[in-house]
Order: C-alpha cells, then sequence, then structure tokens
C-alpha cells in the first residue's frame, strides 16, 4: 500500500523549503511510479510539480533573482493550504491549491526563463517518460502527466528504453510479412 | 487493401522528412490509410494551434486534403466494438487484484476501426499494442519487471482478445521505411545507399518509433 497523498505533500513541502533538490527529485520519481501503478492523476500532479521544482532550484538565475523568493514563498504557502485540504479529504480544495502552484511556476518560469519551452511543459514530459518505463503506453503515459504524446514520443526516442525491451518479430521478418501482405501474397 | 494508420506513425514520418516516401510506398502499393476521427484531431486539428508543432500537423493535413488518407468519423458500431475491446484488454492483468488499463480509448478506437473495416494491417510505433496482440505473455513481463510486482493475466480474455485480432499485422514506421528503401521509394527523395537507408531508419528511431538500435543494425548486416 502506497503513502496517502496528505504525506507525499508534507516531504514535497519540507524538501522544497529546505532546498533538498536531488531528495525533491527521487520524490517525484516515486510519485510517478506510484501514479503510474495506481492510475492515480493527483500523485503524478504532484510528481510533476516536484520535479518542475527540483528543476527551478538548481537554476543559479531563479535562485538569484528577489521575484523567486517571492514566488516560493507563495508555493509554499499553497503546498500547506494543499496538505490542509488533503487532510480534510477537500479534493476540489486540494486540486485548485495544486493548480495554484502550477500556475506560479509556469507565470515565474516565462518572466526569468530561458527557454521557449517551459519548465513545466518539460517536466511533464520528463515524468511522463518515467510512467512510461514502468510499462505504460505512450497514450497513458501522457494522459497520467499531461504531456504532449508528439513531445513524449520524441523525447522517448532519445532514450535507451526502447533498447531495452527486446522484440517479438525483427525487422527483417516485419518487412518479409509487409511485402507479402503489399504483394497480395499474405 | 485497408490499413489503419496510428497518429504516432504518422507524427514519425512528418517529422522525420520521410512524408514523401511514405507517401510514395503508399500510393505505388495501393493502401487504403484510414484514421479515426480522434486521431486526426490529434495529429491535425489542435496541433495546429500550437507554433511549434503547427508544421507537422500541416504536413498530415496535406495527406487528408491529397485523400492519401481518409478520416472515418466514429459510428455507433465502431464505439460499441471500442467499448468492446477497451473492456476486453483493460481486464487481460491485474495487480493485487485491480485491473491494469492497458489501452486507451484512442487506441481501442483505431482497433475497433481495422476491426470493421476489415483492415489488414495496423500501422503504430508504439509497443503496448502491439506486444498486446503479438504477444501479451512478454507484456506481462515487462510489467512485471518494470513495476516490481506480481502480474496475473486473465488467458480467457487474452485468448479473446487476441482472437478478436488474429489476421492483423502490426507495423512501425521504421518496418515501413525498410520496405520502401528496397521498393525504391527514396528515389527522388535520397540517393539509394546503404547510409541513406541507416540514417533514416534510425530518424524513425529517434522520432520515438520503439525500434532497437540492434534491430536496426542487425537489418542493415543482413542486407550486405
Amino acid at each position: 500500500m502506497f503513502k496517502p497523498i496528505s504525506f507525499d505533500l508534507e516531504e514535497t513541502s519540507k524538501l522544497f523549503g529546505q532546498k533538498r533538490v536531488l531528495e525533491l527529485r527521487g520524490l517525484s520519481n516515486r510519485l510517478i511510479r506510484e501514479a503510474a501503478i495506481e492510475n492515480n492523476f493527483g500523485k503524478a500532479e504532484l510528481g510533476v510539480i516536484a520535479y518542475a521544482l527540483h528543476k527551478i532550484e538548481t537554476k543559479q538565475h531563479f535562485l538569484n533573482n528577489k521575484k523567486w523568493h517571492q514566488v516560493k514563498v507563495s508555493i509554499s504557502t499553497s503546498l500547506n493550504s494543499a496538505l490542509f485540504a488533503a487532510r480534510n479529504n477537500n479534493s476540489t480544495q486540494l486540486i485548485e491549491k495544486l493548480k495554484d502552484i502550477i500556475k506560479s511556476i509556469v507565470r515565474i518560469d516565462a518572466q526569468l526563463g530561458n527557454y521557449a519551452q517551459g519548465i513545466y511543459e518539460k517536466a511533464k514530459t520528463k515524468q511522463a517518460s518515467l510512467a512510461y518505463s514502468y510499462g505504460l503506453s505512450l497514450a497513458q503515459a501522457a494522459e497520467l502527466t499531461g504531456a504532449d504524446k508528439k513531445e513524449l514520443q520524441s523525447y522517448i526516442g532519445f532514450t535507451k528504453m526502447i533498447d531495452e525491451e527486446e522484440e517479438q518479430k525483427s525487422i527483417i521478418e516485419r518487412v518479409d510479412e509487409l511485402r507479402n501482405l503489399v504483394e497480395g501474397r499474405a | 487493401m485497408n490499413v489503419v494508420i496510428d497518429s504516432g506513425t504518422m507524427i514519425t514520418f512528418s517529422s522525420t522528412c520521410l512524408m514523401n516516401v511514405f507517401v510514395r510506398f503508399a500510393r505505388e502499393n495501393r493502401l487504403e490509410l484510414i484514421v479515426s476521427h480522434d486521431v486526426s484531431e490529434e495529429s491535425v486539428w489542435r496541433p495546429l494551434s500550437n507554433k511549434r508543432f503547427a508544421l507537422n500537423a500541416a504536413r498530415i493535413k496535406h495527406l487528408f486534403n491529397e485523400s492519401i488518407v481518409r478520416v472515418i468519423s466514429a459510428t455507433h458500431e465502431v464505439k460499441q466494438l471500442e467499448k468492446e475491446i477497451l473492456s476486453l484488454a483493460n481486464n487481460c492483468f491485474f495487480s493485487k487484484g485491480k485491473p491494469i488499463q492497458i489501452l486507451q480509448r484512442g487506441e481501442a478506437e483505431a482497433l475497433a476501426l481495422a476491426k470493421i473495416h476489415n483492415a489488414k494491417a495496423l500501422f503504430v510505433d508504439e509497443r503496448t499494442v502491439r506486444s498486446l496482440i503479438e504477444n501479451p505473455s512478454r507484456l506481462k513481463q515487462v510489467l512485471e519487471k518494470r513495476q516490481h510486482k506480481v502480474v496475473k493475466a486473465d488467458e480467457k480474455c487474452i485468448a479473446d482478445f487476441r482472437k478478436m485480432f488474429s489476421d492483423l499485422k502490426i507495423f512501425r514506421s521504421v518496418d515501413i521505411i525498410a520496405l520502401a528503401f528496397e521498393q525504391g521509394s527514396f528515389d527522388g527523395e535520397l540517393d539509394k545507399g546503404q547510409l541513406e537507408l541507416e540514417a533514416a531508419l534510425y530518424a524513425t528511431k529517434f522520432a520515438g518509433c520503439a525500434v532497437s538500435e540492434k534491430e536496426i543494425q542487425d537489418y542493415l548486416k543482413h542486407l550486405t
């Protein structure tokens, strides 16, 4: 049995507050694993948030900016409110608070980030690829974290995940089958 | 010959500039390519509004406008079969007594279309649908290995699902490109050389087609 989301929120809040970025990333990975196994969208969302927060906390230009410190306070408040909501089984408020955190991340990233593709979007793809590695289909993994399927497909293409799985049929066999089919021999 | 094509495969061709090779291959082999309405939404109409993906989407839209790929609206019959497929596929494997969701609606719709339109082949780059049809025990092993959990299989569900698609052959973009090369569909687009073939096969892999480096290398060795 996995831990309840209130436990995960408490952990996220603590690790984020204490700038324990590697542990935050580890927590994100655990959340995605559990979300993939249980098809739990709440854990998946928190997993993506934790990953995005870890990413921001490794970027010097964010850490050196006053605006980020203001946003960090607001995110911490939202995490605590989400924790309160989770403890009281108030799922509507919990979702609302998680959405507030996402908005804060997206907004500050638009102001301080260096890339056209935002940190949160990248986090969705990155963690969807992790969900895919747990055996989910591409579509399921994309749906779980809200990642774009095209983006995810391309991301997975550059990983070694596919190389780890043995195929049922080789290209040679499939090409033979396809040839027979189009030439009307199958 | 009717062939259902998944959005992922079309995206692989459009994002690797191998669309012309694919179109020539489809025309020369008289393939009647069909997609579900959902797939057209996912591969064209939604990404067209996103500047990052609009060019790829426009390339696929061109396939629809040129009637190389036909978009089929979901009829009541398709919807019914889609439900049946989802129910079967998503009750094949269990973990801790709970069914493991294997297929999504879009994938089930593509399979329903294939069944209703007597498609001989399904072009799909993704591994899960392929594994479920070709080798479900392998899929079980993958789920167990990846999730570190005991997965139980409902053999009857698996057998019913496989029986439903016993005549359906699955091909990936990498297989299509390999045959297209053999048939001369690279003409006018790329030189017909080993280097071009290797580059094209790897391009499909890096675009997300589920093919291993070993498979590509084995195929290239087989040709020499």
